[in-house]
Order: C-alpha cells, then sequence, then structure tokens
C-alpha cells in the first residue's frame, strides 16, 4: 500500500505551498522509505527541549501494512539522541498506543500531525510533562534471555528518597526460577541475606522444579541515558560515571556468585540458574514528585558467568593469577553485548489495578467461603480470586457429570472427581500466593452443624441454590446474627437470564430463606418497578408445572441456559450484590434482581431493602416471634389513628398476617389490619369482630401463594400493662378453638406506661410488647362464655374507618378514672 | 437522613379539599408530615396546602379549620363580598375600563375570594412564612396572557418567561389565583415586579387563572428530571404522594346549550390533561425515577385497591360530588375524606412500606 501513502504525501505537498516537500522515494525489501523535509521554523526551543532548524528531514517508513499500521519516522542524524521517546538515536517514537492513538482512515495526514505534534511538544521539552508518569527508558530486551516477574516494591530501599550521601545501593533479589521465567519474590539487603543463610532460611530447590537463587540489584540514583547500552562497556562506563567503577560492578557479581554457591544454587548445567544482575534507576513516575525504580535485568553471557565463576574460586594468596582473572575480567567488560532481559512488572508500586474503580475490590483481602460450586459457584469463587481475596474455601459434595461441561468450567479429565477439589486445584494456579482450599462435606448435615468454624470467614456465599443449604444457614445463624458473616445466597430463574441475590449483613434478622421470602411477599400483590418479570420467573403462582429434567428420571430439575447466560448472570449477582456489601447506607437486609432476558425493559438491576424486625421471644419459650418493619409501622398507624378519632385511652387492634414457620420455630408477621368494622372498642376492652376479614386473610393468602395468613391478633393496653387481662386469653381461645380456626394463634398486645406509652406514638420508640403463642385446645372452649359484651352503644365505638358521630368526652386522651378490666 | 416526601394536593374544588384533608389524616397517622418538604397545591388542592403550610401547627386544630371551612362554603361568602357597595363599585368600573382597554378586570369574584382568605389566618401571611419547619409549598396558577405556569412558594415566587417575582405576595392571592377555575371564576389580574434570568428588572400585569388548566394534579413541580434551566422550582425527592381528586371516567350527555357545550369541551380537555400528568406517574414509577410513587386517586376503581376493606367508601358514592365551594353537608364531608384515608394508608402500605413506622 506504498502507493496510498505516497499519493497522499504527494496531495498533501501540492497543496502545502512548500510546507511539506516529497524528496525522494526507495523501495526496498518490501518497505518503502519516502523521504520529506518540513518546514519547521518557528517551533521555539525551551526546557532542554530539542532544537530544530527551519527545516527538518525525515525518513517515512511505509510497511506493506499501511494504513492499518502506521509508518515509522527516523531520522538520518543524531542530533536528538539521548531525548525521550528517541530511540536506537534516529528513531522517532510518535505513538505510544498506537491502537488509540493512530487512525488509518487519517493516513499520511494524520501521520504529519502527529509529527508536527510531537516535534512541538520535542522542542518545548514537554514529551514527559511533570505529574504525568514519566515512560520509562527503553532497553532492547529478548525472551530468549528469560523474563523477570517483578512483585516487590521497593519503596524506601531506594538511595534516592533520602538526600544522604548514599547515591548506589546494592540489594539481592531473591528469586524463583521456573524454565526461563524469574520470579522476584522479596528483596534483601546482604546481612538479611547472610543472617538468612546462617539460620538455614534459603533453599535452593523447591517443589515441582523450582530453583531458588539470589540475584543482586543495583540501585543509582541517575537515569541513564534514554536509550539503554547495548555493550558492557557502554554500561560499566555509565555505572562508573555514577559511582560505581568496574571493580565494585565485577565484586557484586562475584558475591552473588559466592551467595548462591552457599545455598547450594545449581550454577552449572542445563538447569544452572542464569548469571544475570537487575538494575534500578530513577524513571518511573506516577505521582507528581515521587520518583520509583525502574529496573532492568541484564542477563551475563556464558562467558561473563564463566569469568565471575572463576574470579570467586581464585584465592587471594595466588596474587598474579589473581590478577590475570581480574584483567580477563575487565577485557570481557570491555567487549560483550549486553543481554536485556524482558521484565514484567507487578510491584503495586508503579503498577495499577484493572479492576480500579470496581465494586468487586471490596473483596480484596476478604475470606470468603463459597458453598456450591456449580453454575453459580464456579464463576464466583473464579472472581473472587481475581478480585484479590485473602482466602478463599470451597464446598461442594459433588462430582463432575458430563452434562455440566457445557455450561460449568469444568474439563473432560475432571468427570467422576469432586467439584469442589477440581474447581480449588484450577484456581490455585490463578495467582501465585493464594491456594484454594475445598471440602466435599455435605453442607446440610456436615458444614453447617458447627456455625463456629464458619464465623472466621467476612463473607459467605451460598450459591447451592437449595432450599434446605437455606434453611440450614438460617437456624445456624439464628442465635448468633451479631456475629454471623455477610451472607449472600443467590439463584437463578428457569432459563438463566433472570436471577436474584440476597445479601444480609452480621447482625441481620435473616439471611437467603427469610429474605426470599420477603421478596416473594412485596413482589406478590404489586411489584415495584422492574420486579415483576423476575417474581414471576422466580416465584411462578401457580408453581411452574413444566420443569426440566437433565436426565429424566434420575436427576433433579434444574434450569436452562448455556456457559455464556450462566456466567454472565453469575458475574452480574456478584458485582450487584457485593457493591450492596460496599455501600454505605445498605438496609441489614437487601434483594438484587438482575435480568439479562433481551426483552428487558427499565431499570436494572432492581434492589429492595428491608430493615430488622423486632424480635421477641414468645412468652412459651418455643417460638420466635419476628414483627417486620412494615408491620409495625401499620400497629403504629392504627393506634395512632385510634388516638386521633377515638382518644388516646380506645383500645384498638386487629389481626396478624403472617406464618408459623415450624422449621425455625418462627411465627412471623408481615403485616396487620386494624379493627374490622363491627369491631367494639372502648377503655376496658377490644372485642374484634368478623365483617372482612376473612376476605382480607384470602386475599392475602391468594396474592402470595399462601406463604401470608392468619397468624393470630394484635391489641393494645394503652397506657396499661402489656399483658392479657381473663378477657383477651378467652378471646383467644375462642379463636384458636373454632372450627377450621388455625391450629395456634399468636396473641400479641402492646402497652406501657405514660412515657413509654407516648413515646410509641409520637417518637417510634418501641411500646411494651407481650407476645405468647396459644395452641389449640378443644376441650376449653366453653359455650357462651366470650358472648359479645355489649353494652349500652355509648360505652363502645366501632372499628373501621368511621368518625364517631357526635362529640368524644371531654380530653379523652387524658381521661383519668377509667379502670382497666385487670 | 430521613427520605424527603413531596405531596401533591389536586385541584377539584371542596371535593379536592376534602379528599385531601383525608389523605393528609392518614399521612399524618403514619407520621409522615414531618417528611413531607414540599407540598405543592392546584386550585382547591392549593387551598388545603395552605391551611396546612401556613396554619396551626397541631394537626387537630389544622383539621378542625378545614372542616369548619368545607361546612361553611365560601360561595355565599364570595356573592357578598363581591356585591358590597364598595366591591360592586369598583368592579362595575373596572369592567368598564376592561371593556375599553381589553386590560382584565381589576376587581371580581375572585378579588373578592383574595379577600375572603385573606379575612382568615392563613391566608393573611406572607407566602413566605409557613409554620412547619423545613417545608417548601408551590402553589401553582397559570398566566392566561402567555400561557405560562406562575409558581407562587414559600422559597421563591417565579414564571419562567419573566423571572421571579420581587413584590411580597399573600398566601390569600396565591391560593386565589390558583383557585379562579375558569368556567366558575373569572381571571386574577395583578402586576408585579420582575427579576429576570439576565438580571433584568421588569414589571409585567399577569392574568392569573386555575392552575390546574395544565397540570390539575399539581404535580409537573415534583416529577424527578427536570432541570433548573427552565424551571425554578425543582427538588430533590425520594418520595412522591400525588393525591388525585380526579374522578375517573364516567358517561358524559351531550350539553344542549351553548355555555354548557363551552364547559363540556373545556372539561374533556382538562381530563386529556390529567390522564397525560397520570400515565406520567406510570412511567416515572416504571422506570423507579425515585424510590416510591403513590398516586391516591379518588376515581381509582374500587376492585383495584390491594387490600379489600370491609366499608371502603366507593368510588360511585363520592366520584360526581360537584367541584365548586358550596358548603358540603357531614355525611360527604366524611365519605369523601374517608376515602381519601382508606386509599391513602393502603396504598402507602402497600407500595411504600419502608416508610414510616
Amino acid at each position: 500500500m506504498s502507493e496510498l501513502a505516497q499519493r497522499q504525501l504527494t496531495e498533501l505537498a501540492e497543496i502545502s505551498d512548500g510546507a511539506i516537500q516529497l524528496l525522494g522515494t526507495v523501495t526496498e525489501s518490501g518497505l518503502t522509505t519516502l523521504t520529506v523535509s518540513l518546514d519547521t521554523s518557528g517551533i521555539e526551543t525551551a526546557n532542554g527541549g530539542i532544537r530544530l532548524r527551519a527545516r527538518e528531514r525525515f525518513e517515512i517508513i511505509v510497511g506493506p501494512s499501511f494504513p492499518d499500521l502506521h509508518p515509522d519516522v527516523n531520522v538520518a542524524h543524531r542530533r536528538w539522541a539521548g531525548t525521550p521517546h528517541v530511540q536506537w538515536g534516529r528513531h522517532l517514537c510518535l505513538y505510544a498506543a498506537p491502537s488509540v492513538e493512530w487512525n488509518p482512515a487519517d493516513g499520511m495526514r494524520g501521520l504529519i500531525a502527529r509529527l508536527n505534534l510531537w516535534l512541538q511538544r520535542a522542542a518545548a521539552g514537554e514529551l514527559d510533562p511533570a505529574g504525568r508518569p514519566l515512560h520509562p527508558p527503553v532497553a532492547y530486551h529478548s525472551y530468549k534471555h528469560g523474563w523477570v516477574v517483578v512483585r516487590p516494591d521497593l519503596g524506601d530501599l531506594v538511595p534516592w528518597t533520602n538526600a544522604g550521601p548514599e547515591r548506589v545501593k546494592l540489594l539481592y533479589a531473591w528469586c524463583a526460577k521456573r524454565g526461563k521465567r524469574i520470579d522476584v519474590l522479596e528483596w534483601l539487603t546482604r546481612q538479611q541475606i547472610i543472617d538468612r543463610l546462617v539460620a538455614d532460611d534459603l533453599r535452593a530447590q523447591g517443589e515441582n522444579g523450582v530453583a531458588y537463587f539470589a540475584a543482586p540489584l543495583v540501585l543509582i540514583s541517575d537515569t541513564l541515558e534514554m536509550e539503554y547500552p547495548t555493550t558492557a562497556a557502554l554500561l560499566a562506563g555509565a555505572l562508573d560515571t555514577y559511582g560505581l567503577n568496574r571493580d565494585e560492578l565485577l565484586r557484586v557479581l562475584v558475591n552473588a556468585r559466592i551467595i548462591n554457591k552457599a545455598i547450594g544454587v545449581t550454577l552449572e548445567g542445563d538447569d544452572a540458574v542464569p548469571a544475570m544482575m537487575l538494575l534500578g534507576t530513577p524513571a518511573r513516575r506516577l505521582e507528581p514528585g515521587v520518583l520509583l525504580a525502574h529496573i532492568t535485568a541484564w542477563h551475563l553471557d556464558d562467558l561473563g558467568a564463566d569469568i565471575t565463576d572463576l574470579l570467586q574460586e581464585v584465592s587471594p594468596e595466588h596474587v598474579e593469577l589473581a590478577a590475570r582473572v581480574r584483567k580477563l575480567a575487565h577485557d570481557w567488560l570491555g567487549f560483550a553485548r549486553l543481554q536485556w532481559m524482558v521484565i514484567h512488572e507487578a510491584r503495586p508500586e508503579v503498577t495499577r489495578r484493572r479492576d480500579a474503580g470496581s465494586p468487586l475490590q471490596w473483596l480484596a483481602g476478604k475470606r470468603v467461603l463459597v458453598l456450591g460450586c456449580g453454575a453459580l459457584g464456579a464463576p464466583i469463587a473464579e472472581q473472587c480470586i481475581r478480585a484479590g481475596v485473602a482466602q478463599l474455601h470451597v464446598i461442594d459434595k459433588g462430582a463432575v457429570t458430563p452434562g455440566i461441561l457445557l455450561r460449568q468450567p469444568y474439563e473432560d479429565a475432571d468427570i467422576g472427581y469432586n467439584k469442589a477439589e477440581r474447581l480449588a486445584t484450577r484456581l490455585s494456579r490463578i495467582r501465585h500466593d493464594l491456594t484454594v482450599t475445598s471440602s466435599s462435606a455435605n453442607i446440610v448435615t456436615g458444614t453447617l452443624t458447627d456455625p463456629a468454624d464458619l464465623l472466621q470467614y467476612d463473607l459467605i456465599v451460598d450459591a447451592t441454590a437449595d432450599i434446605g443449604v437455606r434453611v440450614g444457614i438460617e437456624r445456624a445463624r439464628g442465635a448468633i446474627r451479631a456475629e454471623w458473616p455477610a451472607t449472600i445466597s443467590a439463584l437463578f430463574g428457569h432459563t438463566a437470564q433472570r436471577g436474584v441475590a440476597t445479601i444480609s449483613l452480621p447482625g441481620a434478622t435473616g439471611s437467603g430463606h427469610d429474605i426470599l421470602r420477603r421478596l416473594s411477599i412485596d413482589t406478590a400483590i404489586t411489584a415495584p418497578a422492574g420486579w415483576k418479570d423476575l417474581a414471576d420467573d422466580l416465584f411462578p403462582n401457580p408453581p411452574r408445572t413444566e420443569r426440566f429434567f437433565p436426565e429424566p428420571g434420575c436427576s433433579a430439575p434444574t434450569f436452562t441456559g448455556s456457559a455464556a447466560e450462566t456466567a454472565a448472570l453469575a458475574s452480574a449477582l456478584l458485582v450487584s450484590a457485593v457493591s450492596v456489601l460496599a455501600s454505605t447506607d445498605a438496609e441489614p437486609m437487601t434483594a438484587i434482581g438482575c435480568d439479562l432476558s433481551p426483552e428487558v425493559r427499565g431499570p436494572r438491576p432492581v434492589r429492595l431493602g428491608w430493615r430488622n424486625d423486632v424480635i421477641l421471644p414468645d412468652k412459651t419459650g418455643n417460638y420466635e416471634v419476628r414483627i417486620n418493619a412494615r408491620a409495625l409501622a401499620e400497629l403504629r398507624t392504627e393506634t395512632r389513628r385510634g388516638r386521633r378519632v377515638r382518644g388516646g385511652r380506645i383500645e384498638t387492634g386487629g389481626m396478624l398476617l403472617g406464618s408459623f414457620d415450624e422449621a425455625t420455630q418462627t411465627v412471623l408477621i408481615d403485616t396487620v389490619a386494624g379493627p374490622s368494622p363491627d369491631s367494639h372498642l372502648s377503655a376496658a376492652y377490644f372485642d374484634h369482630g368478623t365483617e372482612g376479614t376473612q376476605e382480607i386473610v384470602t386475599s392475602l393468602s391468594t396474592a402470595t401463594a399462601n406463604r401470608v395468613g392468619f397468624v393470630g391478633m394484635w391489641h393494645t393496653h394503652p397506657y396499661g400493662v402489656a399483658s392479657p387481662s381473663d378477657r383477651d386469653e378467652e378471646g383467644m381461645a375462642d379463636i384458636v378453638a373454632m372450627d377450621g380456626g388455625s391450629r395456634r394463634a399468636l396473641m400479641l398486645i402492646l402497652g406501657g406506661n405514660a412515657p413509654i406509652w407516648e413515646g410509641w406514638l409520637d417518637s417510634g420508640t418501641l411500646p411494651n410488647i407481650y407476645a405468647r403463642v396459644i395452641n389449640r385446645n378443644p376441650a376449653s372452649r366453653q359455650e357462651g362464655m366470650v358472648a359479645p359484651f355489649l353494652t349500652s352503644s355509648g360505652a363502645w365505638f366501632p372499628g373501621g374507618y368511621t368518625y364517631p358521630t357526635g362529640q368524644f368526652p371531654t380530653g379523652a386522651g387524658e381521661r383519668a378514672g377509667i379502670g382497666r378490666d385487670q | 437522613m430521613s427520605p424527603r416526601i413531596g405531596l401533591a394536593l389536586s385541584g377539584g374544588g371542596f371535593r379536592a379539599t376534602a379528599f385531601g384533608l383525608g389523605s393528609l389524616r392518614a399521612l399524618h397517622d403514619r407520621n409522615l408530615l414531618p417528611q413531607v418538604t414540599v407540598v405543592s397545591g392546584i386550585s382547591g388542592g392549593s387551598l388545603l396546602a395552605a391551611m396546612w403550610a401556613y396554619g396551626p401547627e397541631r394537626f387537630d386544630e389544622f383539621d378542625d379549620s378545614v372542616t369548619t371551612l368545607l361546612r361553611g362554603g365560601l360561595q355565599t361568602e364570595l356573592a357578598r363580598r363581591a356585591f358590597t357597595p364598595r366591591a360592586a363599585g369598583r368592579a362595575i368600573a373596572s369592567a368598564v375600563r376592561a371593556l375599553a382597554s381589553k386590560e382584565g378586570r381589576s376587581y371580581s369574584r375572585t378579588d373578592a375570594l383574595v379577600d375572603a382568605l385573606s379575612s382568615r389566618n392563613f391566608g393573611a401571611k406572607l407566602i413566605t412564612d409557613v409554620t412547619h419547619a423545613g417545608i417548601e409549598t408551590v402553589i401553582s396558577s397559570t398566566d392566561m396572557r402567555t400561557g405560562n405556569a406562575v409558581r407562587f412558594g414559600s422559597a421563591l415566587s417565579a414564571s419562567s418567561p419573566f423571572g421571579t417575582i420581587l413584590d411580597e405576595v399573600t398566601v390569600a392571592e396565591a391560593v386565589a389565583a390558583s383557585a379562579a377555575f375558569p368556567v366558575l371564576l373569572p381571571a386574577l389580574c395583578r402586576s408585579y415586579e420582575f427579576l429576570g434570568r439576565d438580571g433584568d428588572r421588569r414589571s409585567e400585569r399577569l392574568s392569573l387563572t386555575d392552575g390546574g388548566v395544565y397540570d390539575n394534579l399539581g404535580l409537573a413541580p415534583l416529577l424527578p428530571g427536570r432541570s433548573t434551566k427552565y424551571s425554578s422550582h425543582v427538588f430533590d425527592l425520594d418520595y412522591i404522594v400525588a393525591v388525585d381528586a380526579g374522578r375517573g371516567r364516567t358517561e358524559r350527555s351531550a350539553a344542549r346549550f351553548m355555555a354548557g357545550r363551552l364547559a363540556q369541551s373545556f372539561d374533556i380537555t382538562h381530563t386529556k390533561s390529567q390522564d397525560s400528568a397520570r400515565s406520567r406517574i406510570h412511567l416515572a414509577r416504571e422506570h423507579a425515577e425515585v424510590k416510591g410513587i403513590v398516586h391516591v386517586y379518588l376515581g381509582m376503581r374500587d376492585e383495584r385497591l390491594p387490600m379489600p376493606l370491609a366499608d371502603l367508601v366507593p368510588r360511585a358514592r363520592v366520584q360526581n360530588y360537584p367541584t365548586n365551594f358550596a358548603p358540603m353537608r357531614d355525611v360527604d364531608l366524611d365519605a369523601i375524606a374517608i376515602r381519601g384515608e382508606q386509599l391513602t394508608r393502603t396504598l402507602l402500605n402497600n407500595y411504600t412500606p419502608d416508610l414510616g413506622g
């Protein structure tokens, strides 16, 4: 495509009025060199930038892949060698990131514009503007000589941070070698390495053929020329200038050799560790004013390795021999070519995490337990590893089967082996610093029976999508809510396009099982925005009859969906759930819904939160009574209404709606109703009627697929004791004794003295609450015992919404002297 | 931080005032009134908004003041005030002047409404003097000359073409302007000194009529996504409670006379604009633009109530109550207010279970 480049350049030259001149074209072995002259007059030099003549000549080298790849630009002279972004003395580095900076559509016009910008910046000395990350100098490295992964920070170890006299510093890199890859594990001073050696704390051989050794690191306080030396002579000369003469350089190499020999490192043969030296210069910068070490690695050639070996072997007593070896070494330094190894930086001080800004950063340093290693758990566990968790334990009792390979991250060779173990093995390979542990225990009958073990984690992810596990967690954490770790439970809809994650913080009333119940109820009657499709998918009412069995007759039902859908949904749920954990305003309990179906409308993901319930022991000691925030708000609203329309001393009450959960011995109160219109309300008693009550119960239980029904009765004892009167006992006995009534019912009484009672009504502080579960005992029913206590019509108010006609007795709220029935 | 609630009280004469009173009762019972940070009113709703925001501190006293006004009505008082010799003289003179100069009449029955409201405690107050701390008011009317909304409020009074109003405005004036429903009352003419967006001061004469001509729900200033560039009243809210005394669809029989037809065609346009405001509520809810929107709608079909109520006041009992300012009978007042309370309480419990408590 050099014709295109040539044509574009010719056209530019024609309209440039002499500013651009095409001087010549040479094509050689597929590369076309276009020599151009540009008018560069008027570009001012400042801040030590390059000097430009009135016209400058450039060689533009166009390859066969133009315009997909940008041409290279060289100059014929070496006047600009040594300035940043001039490589090999003649090559101008125009593009730091060609994938975003080079636009093929702009062609030669774009190139000339870029060159012009480069020249202006280079002349102004602004190619490396202060306060921007430094572009480090270039060393011409090759994988042939091996590659080095540098992990530990140097931090304050560098000599240039304190303004002391020390300009050069020597350290040792403790390295691990696997094939041609070298990992720097830690930086040690000469004294530290000797101490460790004496303590027999340094081993040369590790598992799986890993070899350990020490490599010298020379830190100098000045930057080398932007272009690194290509010969040992140039390097030694430069180091001499900066305070490390040739003898000292050789001593560094020899000392490393001595140390490695003492440790027992293999220095010869095919398994020999490389003879290498690391060099650090202050040529990196992320923040203004803070110079960080730029590290390069020099791989000594074989002769150099031999000479340093000789140097450390020759005894100083043999003066003449020593002198000859020393001369040999100096000669070698004079003619050896430098071999630079490839450096892969992983030092936190010079790198930035690519997940910056992701909510998953919350996971960094956390201890995480993942229950279930399937389509949900396996991707989630992997995300946790990559996000930098400090500990990960995975549990699954199942084995890898052929059918799951199409969507779960296992391999053919894993078939028949335990999922958790295979997952842990694979995930352990992702990071050098973390080994994932696993267990094939049964979660319900094993893991959850000893909850104390689980309290060490920061996060438990229940990815089993198994109701047994969810109930097990609920039961295990019930007694130790405050210490129980944050818990995420996740599950997929029937086509793995929609999913829900629940998040319970430490101290939350409930976790997955409980939150899913709340969610199913709150989305049943009128689903909040975005929840309708999710609720229809996850809580179908009536339940879905056609279910998917992967191996009909021999398997549990599951959802359908590919690896792409399950991985996307599992990841989406994890991100949303962790962002709740990372937020500062999360309610103790949250549900997140993610809808990845193509037809989704409205906001996503969607989020609902719940405050903690008020939790009371039942007086019989058998149940835990939980009143959720909505029910509590309604109790207070109805009581405040009673005070407003009937005066402060008149009792009120109504039905409690929720459910008895026998598995966890809990009475859940989800909502309450006020007094039915045919109720009788007075300062002395509360008789609940029946008008409309069945309609309310039927309406709720139908809408919620029987999750919510009648659980009992509540009433108030304003300014009184929160305990039942004889009349209250009779009323409750009557309710549980009714034909077709519930087997047991909860009696809830709200009361309290004036400060407590008014505190509740006016400020929302809790009143005294009495709660007792009453079991059905048909024998207790006596005919006529609870006949409506009808007195004269003036003595009571009706229930419902009607306003009392006429006036209340003056000051009904504060009236004294009304006797209670107890 | 406790959630911020915006309360919109629609127009619709005393029907709206009584229905809104029921709503306020339910909000009071749930102890949500202290979380209301802005109340917006139109016409009958602005009357209620003003009586609450500028009225007695205690809820029961406020409640009494509203029921007393509703039972007594304003219509007779307006007629009497409009025909006192002094007022009549002014009215006739201004009607003659209006004919000559094409300007609006300067003393009208709407002026009588201003006087009637001014004679009450809340009406005599300046619009800046709200009773409850932390609450802002917006009382909207329409300027017939530019067709733009004129919004009076405790923080600011403004109309977008002219800028902010520099004069002191009384609550009575704002409410009367908002309540001058075209078919019932003439427009209220007032001159105000405006400070424009460009910093210029100018005086403009406005011809103010019912704020519900465009937006009878009073909802527009509360909706999310409004830009301060185009509107002075923009609020950051978590929840919106829109109390809407609209009656829902009913059969119309064609009016036989010109005046009736005029009123009827106005009614149709008016209904259309309310329907579009209602669909805007639906959209805002669908897109979760705020945490929750509760639309308390007098004309809601009874069977759509999320929880059955044994003694629900049916829509049919109240929907045909007229939208005027005539004295209300106790049975009508109770029926409309109780329906307002029932709907508000049930919908709040259903749509915003996390509010209050």
